[in-house]
């Protein structure tokens, strides 16, 4: 069965992140709680979204000892140029240009203390102050060059499976605000998904962020459910298809998913997207 | 009478340090008999040594019953200290706050023969008798194994839902104990396996399976108990 490859240390995954740093990311994100100008910068929401999954990857890999190298991570940046924004040191130059994710635990930019609600035990809350990893601050200049990236993350994917051909397939994750200017998006998307490990094509999952208001959308099945904007609906003709071990592990989360599912949020949180991959036995009361 | 007579077997996830093996298992010789395995989270921390603490909490305890175990939780919790070391990374304090958590199944067998088992998670009991299969508990289809289960955290205030069973055995009559993976692959396949060969011929057979991908590779432990006769 596709997709059913072991994500282990010896059989690690990438995931590459690209990240829309434009500069119609300084606009205010629609899908806060705040309204108008009080609404964070899409940029700074881009920035959260992409800690916040690095974290919750690293975590799911960390033991007592260490992090265990499940993972191999890439990030490209695409706006005033596009360019990776990690750089793997001299002795990890084997893994494509990739960075194993115990390396990027050890080396945030800085570790910021944040409030965490948690609960008090009697039903209530309280407020716990909480260290949390920041490696990417917001950016946004200049135009959205979203089909370079796209061909960059290609040839980086290309290189993974030359050396891991029996690996579980990469994994792209685009995050942006959908306006490329360099072209149609959807047939990069098509060309960087066509390039697969004996266990599957290519994933490439998009993250939404947008202006509009309109409601957040997860994990949708058809076009019908997503929100009346031509870039959400090019998004989510790019996305791939979940596959069954994904599907799976999001049913028992309680996502409604069909065989038509894509691996689509807007304006949404997407944690839950990595989440879903299986490195092993994981607690029903984590999430 | 004499007590039952046991066999324990484990084997890390392949491509894994001996050390690294987070499956646990205890015995409490002599009557009541009592065996016990346990199954760390992949996705916990200081899961192993939790795994551990519990299979040995419960062959000092032997809380036979679903209401026993929920009122000895709280104690097991309390004595536990994991080996912290003096600088945290970030990540390991996060882990520490969510807990450590693992699967446990527990077994006592009296000498008027009757046995009770406790269980939380996917280890599985299996009771034969005669190279047959009786009863394989709390799961008996192996396709009814999955990656999320319910299982006994470090730090969790609340109860997790135990399971209790429990029936007679007669002279000769067999249990095995498996954590989740060994459990899915002896029942889909044969049972009686580990009754039948000796521990390095078992090993040899886990690791076939896990090779065509019969068997998952994840860490594995069992304890086989042989009734008197």
């Amino acid at each position: 069965m596709a997709y059913s490859a072991e994500i282990s240390r010896t059989s690690p995954t990438a995931i590459l992140f690209l990240l829309d740093q434009s500069a119609s990311m300084q606009e205010p994100f629609g899908g806060a709680e705040q309204r108008g100008d009080a609404a964070p910068s899409k940029a700074r929401v881009l920035a959260d979204v992409v800690n916040r999954l690095l974290q919750n990857l690293i975590l799911r890999c960390a033991k007592e000892d260490g992090v265990r190298d499940y993972f191999y991570v890439g990030v490209i940046g695409y706006g005033e140029r596009v360019q990776p924004l990690i750089r793997p040191a001299e002795e990890y130059r084997v893994a494509g240009d990739l960075v194993p994710i115990s390396h990027l635990a050890e080396r945030p930019l800085r570790l910021e203390e944040r409030l965490k609600k948690v609960p008090d035990g009697k039903g209530g809350f309280v407020e716990q102050r909480v260290k949390f990893p920041v490696w990417f601050d917001p950016h946004a200049k200049n135009g959205t060059p979203m089909c370079q990236a796209l061909d960059l993350a290609a040839s980086m994917v290309r290189t993974w499976i030359d050396l891991h051909p029996h690996s579980f397939p990469p994994i792209v994750i685009n995050i942006t605000d959908g306006e490329a200017t360099d072209g149609d998006p959807l047939r990069y998307a098509q060309q960087l998904r066509s390039f697969a490990t004996d266990d599957g094509e290519t994933l490439l999952f998009n993250v939404h962020l947008s202006s509009s208001e309109e409601p957040a959308v997860e994990l949708p099945s058809s076009v019908d459910e997503l929100p009346r904007d031509e870039y959400a609906v090019l998004l989510f003709q790019m996305s791939s298809l979940l596959p069954f071990t994904m599907r799976a592990a999001a049913e028992q989360e309680g996502y409604r998913v069909t065989m038509d599912t894509r691996g689509f949020v807007f304006n949404a949180d997407p944690v839950a997207l990595v989440r879903f991959l299986e490195i092993g036995t994981r607690p029903s009361t984590l999430r | 009478m004499h007590a039952p007579l046991v066999r324990t077997f484990w084997l890390p996830r392949d491509g894994n340090a001996p050390t690294a093996c987070e499956d646990a298992f205890a015995v409490r010789p002599g009557w009541p008999f009592a065996a016990a395995v346990a199954d760390g989270a992949t996705e916990s921390a200081f899961s192993g040594a939790w795994a551990r603490h519990l299979v040995q909490c419960f062959c000092r305890d032997l809380p036979a019953t679903p209401a026993a175990l929920q009122q000895r939780l709280a104690q097991w919790r309390a004595a536990w200290q994991p080996d912290v070391p003096a600088a945290l990374p970030w990540y390991v304090a996060v882990k520490l706050e969510e807990g450590a958590h693992a699967a446990l199944l527990g077994l006592v067998v009296q000498p008027d023969g009757t046995w009770q088992a406790v269980a939380v998670g996917d280890a599985v009991l299996l009771h034969l008798r005669g190279n047959r299969l009786l009863a394989a508990w709390p799961i008996d289809d192996p396709d009814r194994f999955h990656h999320r289960p319910t299982l006994i955290g470090s730090r969790d205030d609340g109860a997790p839902p135990v399971e209790g069973t429990e029936g007679r055995w007669t002279s000769g009559d067999a249990f095995v104990l498996a954590t989740d993976a060994l459990g899915a692959w002896l029942l889909g396949d044969d049972p009686t396996l580990p009754l039948r060969l000796a521990t390095d011929e078992l090993a040899r057979h886990v690791t076939a399976a896990r090779r065509r991908r019969a068997l998952r590779n994840d860490d594995v432990a069992a304890v086989v108990v042989h009734c008197p006769r």
